[in-house]
């Protein structure tokens, strides 16, 4: 039971960040406790709040939740409470009149105990300038498009580094890959491809790649160029196709050569 | 330039057309026998998502493609759009116009200005950042791989790959549907509707929602109203306190459904559980004997309250267990401040589709696969 109010108090501290602004909010909450007329409005801000609050920290519900459901998730029930509403209203009313200079202080306070989203450098992805109107990193939709030149009429099925695995299935979904975005998601399989783990190596060994190709009937891949290579791609019938800034794309020619048999064929 | 006008029509049809029609009757009876601009597209926009949610369920399980479901979704939402006008045709010239907000001083308009300002600054940093989010390879890689294929999750969207089995976990909320249904009216690439222009509505519509609360809120010093919706915009800027809370979901995953569950739908539930408190009191405080009515508002309120309901179910699968939790309590708050237990058993009538919806997914493939088996024989 402690263990579990421990995961209860550790999946507040995680949403509440620094915790101020909750702890703001907790104070409004107070506020409208002491000022607050209405009875609708006490009874939804406060009450509700209150209610909403106790059930997030209900411990027998994170308990049958992280059975039933999935504790990862159980954060999402403070979206139930009305945090930066409850914020809003009672410091519109601790202002009343002194609206100009409520307002820039008000905004102190957010500059100070809050955090804006778009200058942090890495919240769960990248958050930067876009470069075109998809908002994928413009080298991507090169790649994708060099590749989707050179495998035209035919069935095509590249593997990418895992950083790229987000952005292909957004940009073109006529590009096959031998493993997606799950590798880097632990709801899914993480990473039980072995290929993806030849793709993701600190060195490219184009000699061990072969096979996964082959295998995997993916005739092109996409590594990192500033990553060592072990091998010369040559000797394993890779041949060098584009070279972007952080990039290259290679063409398995034994799976480009079958392929062109089974077209010829057709 | 005729596919610039087909964007632009579309875009408009389903986000303004629709919400505004299908938000008609609703909205004024929520809204005290006035039509109320934003409450009647707040209204609509929940119509539009709830009713869509249906077919697209039904066209997933039973495997049928995007053609099918943009004309069952059309022919229903043009259905409820004639309902609208039909309605508004019945009412009376005077009560059929518009009721805009009052004449503001020369401070209220000022701060309205910087609220406004503040929205487009909002706005177009939503335009112009690209905010990456892992998740999108499946919502999106979902909704471009429905236009491209014209089948519903039967493409794995991570690899491209063609899949037998339907994808349990999403397909009973399936918002990237409604972004391939739009995408592929407009023929304009899903991925640019998501992250370009679905912000440009939803953002300013959640925050149109917490408005019709911060109505209600500051009737008695509507010229606070503003300052409100300022502080709200200024919490949502610096909201990102931590990854999960709702204000970084609307400015980094806007387009994807646990943001609009966060942002909009537990909102605007927030707001009739509001209007529904401050209409039981009126019903106290007006009949003569003190007792509760089934009322046009209350009917429309708890009618809306379903449709928002299903649009929470669309959005995420959390949608089963978030909205019933903020609608039970405020309905037990109301029963016990009004000492009635009616107000309770009004409150369980929207939260049935929710019950449908959660059998569904807590007995998963059973009972979709005994749907489908019913549907082979």
């Amino acid at each position: 039971m402690v263990a579990t109010a421990l995961e209860v108090m550790k999946n507040y501290a995680n949403y509440s960040g620094s915790g101020v602004m909750p702890l703001l909010f907790f104070a409004s909450l107070f506020f409208v406790a002491l000022t607050e007329k209405d009875k609708v409005v006490r009874g939804t801000m406060l009450y509700g709040s209150v209610a909403l609050i106790a059930i997030n920290f209900f411990v027998p519900l994170y308990y049958v939740y992280s059975r039933l459901i999935d504790a990862s998730t159980y954060w999402r029930l403070w979206w139930t409470v009305p945090i930066g509403c409850g914020l809003a209203y009672a410091a519109a009313n601790v202002i009343g009149e002194h609206k100009k200079v409520g307002l820039l202080l008000a905004l102190l306070v957010m500059i100070l105990g809050g955090d804006f989203l778009y200058t942090k450098k890495n919240v769960n992805g990248e958050i930067r300038p876009a470069e075109n109107i998809y908002q994928i990193p413009q080298q991507v939709m090169d790649i994708v498009d060099a590749i989707k030149l050179s495998g035209e009429g035919t069935h095509i099925k590249a593997a990418f580094p895992g950083e790229m695995l987000v952005y292909i299935p957004q940009y073109d979904g006529d590009i096959e890959m031998p493993y997606g975005r799950e590798m880097l998601d632990p709801n899914w399989h993480n990473g039980v491809s072995g290929f993806y783990m030849l793709m993701n190596d600190d060195v490219v060994n184009f000699q061990e790649l072969k096979p996964k190709c082959v295998q995997n009937d993916t005739r092109f891949i996409v590594v990192n160029a500033h990553k060592l290579k072990v091998d010369e791609p040559e000797d394993w019938d890779f041949e060098l196709l584009y070279s972007f800034e952080d990039y290259q794309v290679y063409e398995q020619k034994e799976i480009y050569n079958i392929q062109e048999e089974y077209r010829w064929r057709e | 330039m005729l596919q610039l006008l087909r964007e632009i029509f579309v875009f408009i049809l389903w986000m303004g057309i629709f919400p505004v029609l299908t938000g008609l009757l609703p909205a004024y009876y929520i809204g005290r026998r006035k039509l109320q601009p934003v409450l009647i597209w707040c209204c609509g926009f929940f119509i539009m998502l709830g009713a869509f949610e249906i077919p697209a369920t039904i066209c997933i399980i039973f495997r049928l493609t995007l053609t099918h479901l943009t004309i069952v979704s059309l022919l229903l939402l043009m259905m409820l759009s004639v309902l609208g006008i039909f309605f508004l045709m019945l009412k009376e010239p005077e009560e059929r116009r518009l009721s805009f907000h009052k004449k503001m001083g020369k401070e209220e308009k000022f701060l309205w200005g910087i609220f406004f300002l503040l929205l487009i600054f909002t706005m177009v940093l939503s335009v112009m950042m690209m905010t990456t989010d892992g998740d999108d390879a499946y919502y999106l890689g979902s909704a471009l791989q429905a236009v491209r294929t014209g089948y519903l999750y039967l493409v794995d969207p991570y690899t491209g790959v063609f899949r037998n089995e339907l994808d349990y976990r999403h397909i009973l909320s399936p918002f990237p549907m409604f972004i391939a249904v739009m995408g592929d009216m407009m023929g304009i690439h899903t991925t640019i509707l998501a992250h370009v222009l679905l912000p440009l509505v939803l953002i300013p519509a959640s925050f149109a929602i917490w408005g019709l609360s911060g109505k209600i809120f500051f009737k008695a010093n509507p010229d606070r109203l503003p300052v409100f919706m300022i502080l709200l915009v200024l919490f949502t800027l610096f909201g990102n306190y931590s990854v999960y809370t709702r204000e970084t979901f609307l400015l980094g995953r806007t387009w994807q459904g646990k943001s609009i569950i966060a942002n909009m739908v537990l909102p605007m539930a927030f707001y009739l559980m509001l209007t529904l408190g401050e209409h039981v009191q009126e019903q106290r405080r007006d009949y003569y004997d003190g007792k509760l009515r089934l009322s046009h508002t209350a009917v429309a309120s708890l009618l809306l309250l379903g449709a928002v309901n299903l649009t929470g179910i669309l959005c995420s699968s959390m949608g089963i267990l978030l909205t019933p939790v903020l609608e039970l309590v405020y309905m037990v708050i109301i029963a016990l401040r009004e000492k009635s237990f009616k107000v309770i058993l009004g409150g369980l009538l929207p939260l049935i589709p929710v019950a449908v919806y959660g059998l569904l997914y807590m007995t998963e493939k059973g009972w979709i696969i005994l749907l489908q088996n019913m549907y082979q024989l």
